[in-house]
Parts: C-alpha cells; sequence; structure tokens
C-alpha cells in the first residue's frame, strides 16, 4: 500500500508491543495509532517512552533506506548500463 | 561443468537457475565466462553488489604503491624494467624511503605497498627488509610486491611489520609465460607459482593473486586465477585473500605488443563472475584503469583501490619520468579519490586495523 498509493498512511491496529511499531515504521507507514498497548500497562508513561523511541528508530531505519532499493521504473540496467555507452 | 566457450551463450532458464544457487564455484565459470545478454550481465552485478555490501559493506579500502627499486636480472618482455631496456636504474637509500613514506602519511594513507624489480644484489632482502622496517612506522599496514622469497624470507618481513604479500603469476598459460620470461630469475614458472602459499605458511596475514590480462588468453588466466584462489582458499582459509586482474598497458621502449583487453564489458564480466565465486575475497583495480571507469566498478564489488600512484622510484625527487614502471591512467590524489568514493554514498577505509 505504501508503494501503491500516495496519501498518508497509518495504521490503527494491531500494534500490542513497540517493535510492533518499529517495523510499521521502517516499511514507511506514517504514523502509528496506540491505546490499549500503553493504557493496559501497569507503567504506561515508561510505555508510552518505549513507543516513541521505536516510531522514532523505525522512521530513522526507512529514511536510510532510500536511495538503496533499485526502483523498476528507473534506467533498466543501472550497474552495468555505462558498457553500452 | 561445461567446456569453457566464451562465444556459447546461455538460455535464460539455465541462467537463472544458476543464479538461484546459494553458492558459486570454479564448476560455476564456464557459464558465467560464456557469452551473456546484457540483462545477464546485469543479474550477475545485482548480485555481486548485493553480496559485496553483506560482505564488505558499503566500503572501499585505500593504499599506494612505492617503488623501492627497478634494478632488475629479469628479461621480461612486457615490462618497462627489462633488463635489456633502457630506463634509468635507481634505488631509494633508507633517508628517502623515510622522506617519501612521511609524504604519503600526509595524504592519511594508512597502507602503503612496496615495489621492487627482481635484484637479489642491489636490493636484496636485506635491503627491502630495512625499508620495510622503516615503512611500518609511519603505517599500519606494510605489503610487498617483489620477487618471489623463501619461507624464512618471508618470516623475516613479517617480523618487522608486513602483513600483506601481492605476488602476481602474470599468466598461468605456462608455454605463455616461457616465451614472456626471456631470461632471468623470473623465469621459473614453478618457483613463482609457489610464491603466496610460501607467504601463506610463513604467516602473511594478507596475499593477493592475480594475472596480467592480455599476456594470454584472458579467459583462461581468468579460470586458472580462480583455480590457484581455490586451492589457497581451501588450504590456508586463515589468510586474508585478495584477487587483482590487471590489464596490460603495452610500454612505450618495449617491443612487445600484448593482446590487450581492449572490451571494457569483457573484463567487467571477468570481474563479475570472479565477485560471485569469490564472495568475500577482496577485489582491486590499479590506476591502469581510468578514474570514471574505477567509480564505476566499485558497486560491482571492487573494494579495494590505490591513490595518489606514481610507477616511479620515489616521487618526489624529480626525475618520476626515467624509472617508471608504466604509465598510469588515474592520476587522482587521494583527497580526489577519496571524493570520489564518498559521492557513491561509500566509505573510504584507511585503516583497517592496528597492531598492538
Amino acid at each position: 500500500m505504501v508503494e501503491e498509493i500516495d496519501v498518508p498512511i497509518i495504521v490503527d491496529a494491531g500494534i500490542g508491543k513497540p517493535s510492533d511499531a518499529c517495523e510499521a515504521m521502517e516499511m514507511g507507514i506514517d504514523a502509528v495509532m496506540v491505546n490499549t498497548a500503553i493504557a493496559s500497562s501497569p507503567d504506561p508513561t515508561a510505555m508510552a517512552k518505549a513507543f516513541r523511541q521505536a516510531v522514532e528508530a523505525g522512521r530513522t531505519a526507512y529514511e536510510a533506506k532510500l536511495g538503496r532499493v533499485l526502483n523498476e521504473a528507473s534506467a533498466s540496467s543501472p550497474l552495468t548500463g555505462f558498457l553500452g555507452a | 561443468m561445461g567446456v569453457l566457450d566464451s562465444n556459447r551463450s546461455v538460455d535464460d532458464a539455465t541462467f537463472d537457475s544458476l543464479m538461484s544457487k546459494d553458492i558459486l564455484n570454479i564448476g560455476d565459470l564456464p557459464l558465467l565466462l560464456s557469452k551473456v545478454s546484457d540483462v545477464q550481465l546485469e543479474k550477475m552485478a545485482i548480485r555481486a553488489n548485493r553480496e559485496s555490501i553483506h560482505n564488505f559493506g558499503r566500503t572501499v579500502q585505500l593504499f599506494t604503491p612505492l617503488y623501492l627499486g627497478n634494478y632488475c636480472e629479469n628479461k621480461c618482455i612486457y615490462c618497462a624494467f627489462n633488463q635489456d631496456y633502457k630506463v634509468k636504474r635507481k634505488k631509494l637509500n633508507l633517508d628517502q624511503v623515510h622522506d617519501e613514506c612521511q609524504s604519503v602519511l600526509e595524504t592519511d594513507l594508512d597502507e602503503i605497498l612496496l615495489l621492487t624489480g627482481e635484484s637479489r644484489k642491489l636490493t636484496g632482502v636485506d635491503y627491502i627488509k630495512s625499508c620495510c622496517e622503516v615503512a611500518a612506522n609511519y603505517f599500519n599496514s606494510v605489503g610487498i610486491e617483489i620477487y618471489p622469497l623463501e619461507v624464512d624470507e618471508y618470516k623475516a618481513l613479517i617480523d618487522v611489520g608486513v602483513s600483506s604479500l601481492t605476488i602476481y603469476q602474470e599468466t598461468y598459460n605456462e608455454e605463455r609465460y616461457d616465451a614472456l620470461h626471456v631470461a632471468g630469475p623470473k623465469k621459473d614458472y614453478r618457483y613463482r607459482l609457489d610464491a603466496p602459499e610460501r607467504g601463506a605458511k610463513a604467516g602473511m596475514n594478507k596475499i593477493q593473486i592475480g594475472a596480467l590480462l592480455g599476456l594470454a588468453d584472458p579467459f583462461e588466466d581468468a579460470y586458472k586465477t580462480a583455480g590457484h584462489m581455490t586451492y589457497l582458499m581451501k588450504h590456508y582459509p586463515e589468510v586474508e585473500w585478495g584477487l587483482s586482474l590487471p590489464r596490460l598497458k603495452d610500454i612505450e621502449n618495449g617491443n612487445f605488443i600484448g593482446d590487450n583487453v581492449e572490451d571494457r564489458l569483457f573484463f567487467v564480466q571477468i570481474l563479475l563472475a570472479l565477485r560471485l565465486i569469490f564472495p568475500k575475497v577482496s577485489f582491486s583495480v590499479s590506476t591502469r584503469e581510468e578514474s570514471q571507469f574505477r567509480e564505476k566498478l566499485i558497486p560491482l564489488g571492487v573494494n579495494k583501490l590505490s591513490a595518489g600512484v606514481s610507477t616511479s622510484v620515489g616521487r618526489q625527487s624529480g626525475d618520476e619520468d626515467e624509472t617508471k614502471q608504466f604509465e598510469i591512467s588515474d592520476e587522482s590524489s587521494v583527497e580526489e579519490v577519496k571524493d570520489m568514493v564518498s559521492e557513491l554514498g561509500y566509505q573510504v577505509v584507511f585503516r583497517n586495523w592496528v597492531t598492538v
């Protein structure tokens, strides 16, 4: 979905632990919404902090990957195309 | 395993099946060196790129050569240092070695490669050892690219700080080797062939082998280089092995015209094929190649480059043109090579490890 459409995508369910949030952000999701995981924690403040850190980590990782993925739409031989020149 | 036939093309199904294997080895070389299509070559490149990044990260190690002396007892037809050719003969004294090392150090490099022609009389092992000792004061990584030595001689150099040995067989075609090396100790094919193994037995950390493409059939030399590497890696897995396949360049004052590998595509294919069957071996490309070309080879798996190069004996004495071994095509300074590497999104590594 992230690659197919050009609107912000927010995940609003199934984020049960900080690593889930991190993973969603790594994929390029724009935001996650979390309720139960924080509210039902014995220490909601700490859990919220963990989620914040996880979201930051995932977003940084997503941004660091930019430029590495070979886009199908770009030159057909990006690595050896120079030999044809 | 098929016959090594560079004119035979391979159908996509066979090729894709080959590329789906987790591990490729010398048995796959005939197919990898066959007449591949543009798409197939790009697939090789994508895999080489991925595996190089996996094994080395996006890094390129830099080093520079320093020629200590060009006295030579050999008569190799293709080399400017041939005993019969008119080149000014020279060797550096230890003060000059100090000066040269100091000037290289100022470029931030931490790996130096010391070279000589073959003359036990004028640039013998004791002389080389003294020079290595000087260099080891300046650089963490001191390498040698000299004539073949005995095990105990390699050990003596290792004791003063040498950690890397480079020695190319030139060509693995024995008949051609014999014809190209007219006279001198280098005529002994077998002694040279066994040198990397003697280096490994002596305890060299890093050893680079290769062939000079263009002296004989390049496919044959690529294939036999792979055979040599396969043998060495199996018997000496503790060594950090490296490969290089310099392309022959004609020399001014010789009467030898090589069968130069002009076709870049062909050269790149050999590079990719070897990269794929030796994903953990370091691969270096010299300044015989132009800067723009070397730049394109980095994403294909070349992870070691020379920079700030001169092939003259000493760089500072003013008679560089008269003592050099070959013309280089990439005169980039260390800073320029560093910029080139950074612009590609790669990181230059000056210091791979330190001795404590």
